[in-house]
């Protein structure tokens, strides 16, 4: 006779437990159980068999024709459809299949949707993207674009291509970091294509320094402020009217705002450092066939972007009747965004143009009200519903006045608590579709198709670079420009007057641009666009160093090829470095020098300003500027605000004319020091702080400057990190800690364009695919691949390693 | 052969056979081999097999678990087990060895809960 025991009850209980434990993301320990799990986990994700074996179908994919997809040895796809429609699907498809999770998180944290993802620590960062209106303008954007058939057409159809890449997946075929951080993707839309765009506008224009700069004007007064703060310099690189010239005009003179003094400011409140990086930059320079070997064109443009793993670019050619192009695109969002076609090439380098202002406010304390124009106006809010993993979620109450959102309040510090009650006017808020242009790009054949592509677009503001075939050049710095008076926008702004709000912008045509100038090229590195002369008044965060030494290696050649443009896309030398080394070494010459400082001295006279990964002096002479930097500004220390210091090249500027000046004097010291004194300090500091790196890391610009290929989720192990490298953020070749040249690309024009390109990443998303990282070595040494950009379906299909078809 | 070694050895191949079939429908759940797994033990109890259940189970799962992944690590020719081992700071063997770990302790568990689920009066009960 049998009956239940009732002693499996324990045994069955340890089984559910740990069924249970082993499946959930436990204590910050991913789901061991599943992911650890052979037939499903995380090994599953090293079957890149669709991009391994030679013939891969999709059927039932509900396309209008069959498409092609070849698969070159890079796994760059070859996307070759008969229609536009079908052409959107599959580029949707194919880069869902290799970065799916990348720009499914990248959507999640423009939406300010961190916490629906990790069940801690994102709920502050959520609520500030909110705050700032990423979603609330992306959703505006999104109407303005469904109502363009043009667009909302390539955006459905590529959205659709998502979907039924991401219908086909089931636990076993997630990508890793679902499985890691216990989540599934969502069906894709079009709001989170548009979410990736405004991610995009917001890391390009998101820095601004209104804050330090009102503190700076108050402290410093009207004369030392525009003495130490200039827009307009002798350094400037402008691609419009020729090379700058010194400002004269009273009308660059910044006046003081009336109503900014101390009571204005009075928050009490320190700003922290901005969160956005003003150093994300990029080069495109465009050199006419009358200054090539060749004959034809030569466009060149490396984006400096966040260096993150999965890389922000992904490699394709995409080709339907009318429409044959081949570059990089963004993960997430249609057409290829800098790449070129038989007959174009195009580049973009970030506008740098100050687009973000705050607005002071005068709120009542039940923040009911708000005065505008000597009345008390009702003061709006959303409730934003912010959802939470494992809790419930939570509502945000953000207030918004005429001008824009109120980022932090009573209730909400945030990064921004010295910005408590401001409004923020962001040009990025406005409903505008960028995609327009990208579509139109990418089948222009001429000027004018460049020309009318880019007018849409309006944030981030960018310089656009062009070629084409018949030897046609240009650059036109494009982008929702307001038209302000002298000085506005650079501080922050009285929020209870109309009169500070922007009504008119710059028209398109009037936008700084430039075709076929009289030196047979153009230049864009986020220098200032154009001189003083120049009838509208702006403002942003150039810088100048790059593009000078772009135009001076363009200057001194004739017959440029491509060999030549890769030597300059990798130039490492610092045009500044060049410029202020033989003035400050001229100041050392009758000062009492030990051997040490001697041989310091010479090694640094023998130094050619270039930061190469064996370089020793970069180092010194960054030791050295430093110090004079901050031995110079030192009166600033005690302002009780952050700082800025003056551009480098304002400082040189007074030490070669005005060595005297008052801000060389030191504070708490009884002589006056001159520029020359606090040079030779500086040195004997910086050599002593040299000889101390020397016998530890050593002081190999290498040793220094390591490279970090961050996964996006920061966590190590998926990620490359401290790869010694050549470059600096004021070469050309701007490589930096964490972002630098995120895309080099060359392209000649001509019968057949000829091109080189490579991204630091490789095609794959997926950390276990051999494709992850496999141009990261290469890219690191400089080198460049050859980009296969097939004329016929026919040429694709003999250079491809493996075919897709779909139907 | 020991009457006790041949059920044992029985009980083993079932187990293999029943977990590999359990994984290739991949709609299951990752855990959804446990109930066949259970469900031998029974039969075990029933059938009156002289077999330690637990270190049976435990030793198949773990057999199938670093298994499938030293199969799949060395077919797929991937680079994923070398993250995973980095991010958990241990080595890429301590990973297949927790994996393993992991199927032989449920697979383990699964067959001695089944055993314990019923009586046979003809046999007492071996925990």
């Amino acid at each position: 006779m049998k009956k239940i025991n009732a002693h499996f009850l324990f045994p069955l209980c340890a089984l559910v437990i740990l069924i249970f434990a082993l499946s959930q993301q436990m204590f910050n320990v991913f789901p061991l159980g599943k992911l650890l799990d052979p037939f499903i986990g995380a090994l599953q994700n090293e079957a890149d068999q669709e991009l391994n074996s030679t013939l891969s179908t999709f059927d039932k994919m509900g396309l209008a024709d069959s498409v092609q997809v070849f698969f070159d040895k890079r796994k760059v796809p070859h996307i070759y459809a008969k229609n536009l429609d079908d052409l959107y699907f599959t580029q949707g498809y194919v880069t869902a299949y290799l970065r799916l999770w990348q720009m499914d998180f990248l959507s999640y944290a423009s939406a300010g949707r961190l916490s629906e993802i990790f069940s801690k620590g994102f709920l502050a960062y959520d609520r500030e993207q909110r705050r700032l209106g990423i979603l609330s303008a992306a959703k505006r954007s999104l109407e303005l674009i469904e109502k363009d058939p043009e667009t909302n057409r390539v955006l459905t159809a590529y959205t659709k291509g998502i979907n039924a890449y991401i219908s086909r997946l089931d636990y076993k075929t997630f990508p890793f970091e679902y499985k890691l951080l216990d989540y599934g993707p969502e069906p894709w839309s079009n709001l989170k294509t548009v979410l990736i765009m405004k991610y995009m506008a917001s890391t390009l224009s998101g820095y601004e320094e209104d804050f330090s700069m009102s503190n700076m004007m108050l402290a410093l007064g009207e004369r030392n402020f525009n003495k130490y703060f200039p827009d307009y310099t002798s350094h400037i690189t402008p691609f419009t009217n020729g090379p700058g010239k010194e400002p004269d005009s009273p009308l660059s003179i910044i006046r003081k705002p009336d109503y900014l003094d101390y009571s204005f400011l009075s928050s009490g409140l320190p700003v922290s450092d901005s969160f956005y990086n003003p150093r994300l930059g990029s080069n495109s320079w465009v050199i006419s066939g009358k200054k090539t070997k060749s004959g034809f064109p030569i466009l060149c443009n490396d984006p400096h972007l966040n260096l993150s793993l999965p890389a922000i670019w992904m490699e394709m050619q995409l080709s339907a009747p009318g429409m044959d192009v081949y570059g990089v695109s963004i993960p997430g969002t249609p057409a290829i965004i800098i790449g070129f076609n038989e007959n174009i090439a195009w580049g973009i380098t970030n506008g740098a143009d100050d687009v973000k202002d705050w607005y002071k406010l005068k709120i009542t304390d039940d923040y009911k009200k708000y005065k505008f124009d000597g009345k008390w106006l009702d003061l709006n809010f959303a409730v934003e519903e912010i959802k939470r993993k494992d809790q419930q979620p939570f509502y945000d109450t953000i207030y918004h006045a005429v001008q824009g959102p109120v980022v932090s309040d009573r209730r909400f510090a945030g990064k921004l608590p010295g910005l408590k009650n401001y409004a923020l006017r962001w040009q990025l808020h406005n409903a505008s579709n960028e995609f327009l242009t990208f579509i139109r790009l990418n089948q222009a054949a001429d000027y004018g198709g460049y020309r009318k592509a880019i007018r849409s677009f309006s944030c981030p503001s960018l310089n656009f670079t062009f070629a084409c075939k018949e030897d046609t050049i240009a650059v036109t710095h494009q982008g929702s420009l307001a038209v302000k008076e002298l000085g506005e926008g650079k501080f922050l702004l009285d929020g209870t007057k109309s009169s500070f709000l922007y009504k008119e912008y710059i028209p398109a045509d009037s936008l700084p641009q430039v075709i076929n100038p009289a030196c047979n090229y153009v230049l864009s590195a986020n220098n200032r666009p154009t001189n003083a002369s120049y009838k509208y008044y702006y403002n942003g965060y150039y810088s100048e160093v790059r593009a000078e030494r772009i135009r001076q290696m363009l200057d001194s050649g004739n017959s440029f090829d491509l060999e030549k443009m890769e030597n300059m896309q990798l130039d490492n030398t610092n045009a500044f470095a060049v410029e202020a080394l033989p003035v400050l070494v001229k100041y050392m010459e009758n000062k009492d020098k030990s051997p040490e400082l001697e041989i310091a001295l010479d090694s640094l006279r023998n130094w050619k300003g270039t930061y190469n990964a064996g370089d020793e002096s970069a180092r010194l002479f960054e030791l050295w500027w430093k110090n004079i930097t901050l031995s110079t500004w030192d009166e600033f220390k005690e302002f009780p605000f952050k700082v800025r210091f003056p551009d480098q090249y304002v400082l040189l500027d007074l030490i070669r004319k005005d060595p005297d000046n008052e801000c060389f004097d030191r504070q708490g010291t009884s002589e006056k020091e001159t520029a020359g004194d606090i040079i030779y300090a500086a040195f004997i500091t910086a050599v002593r702080e040299y000889d101390k790196i020397k016998k530890g890391r050593g002081v190999k610009w290498g040793d220094h400057n390591k490279v970090n290929l961050m996964h996006l989720t920061k966590i190590n192990a998926l990620s490359d990190v401290d790869l010694p490298s050549a470059g600096f953020p004021e070469a050309i070749n701007a490589i930096s800690s964490d972002w630098g040249p995120s895309w080099r690309m060359i392209v000649e024009l001509g019968k057949r364009p000829r091109a080189f390109g490579i991204y630091a990443g490789g095609q794959s998303g997926n950390i276990g695919s051999p494709y992850y990282d496999n141009f990261v070595k290469e890219w690191n040494k400089g080198g460049y691949y050859p980009l296969e950009f097939y004329l016929s379906e026919k040429e694709a299909r003999e250079g491809a390693t493996n075919t897709w078809q779909l139907k | 052969m020991k009457k006790k070694n041949l059920d044992s050895l029985k009980a083993m191949l079932l187990v293999f056979v029943l977990v590999i079939l359990t994984r290739m429908i991949g709609t299951l759940p990752w855990w959804s081999f446990v109930v066949p797994v259970a469900m031998l033990g029974v039969v075990i109890t029933l059938k009156n097999w002289d077999v330690a259940c637990f270190a049976i189970g435990f030793i198949a799962g773990f057999i199938i678990w670093l298994g499938a992944d030293i199969y799949f690590d060395r077919t797929l020719d991937g680079n994923i087990f070398n993250r995973v081992a980095a991010l958990m700071s241990i080595s890429k063997i301590g990973v297949f060895l927790i994996s393993g770990s992991i199927g032989g302790v449920l697979t383990g568990l699964a067959l001695y809960t089944g055993k314990s689920i019923v009586f046979n009066k003809t046999s007492p009960l071996i925990y």
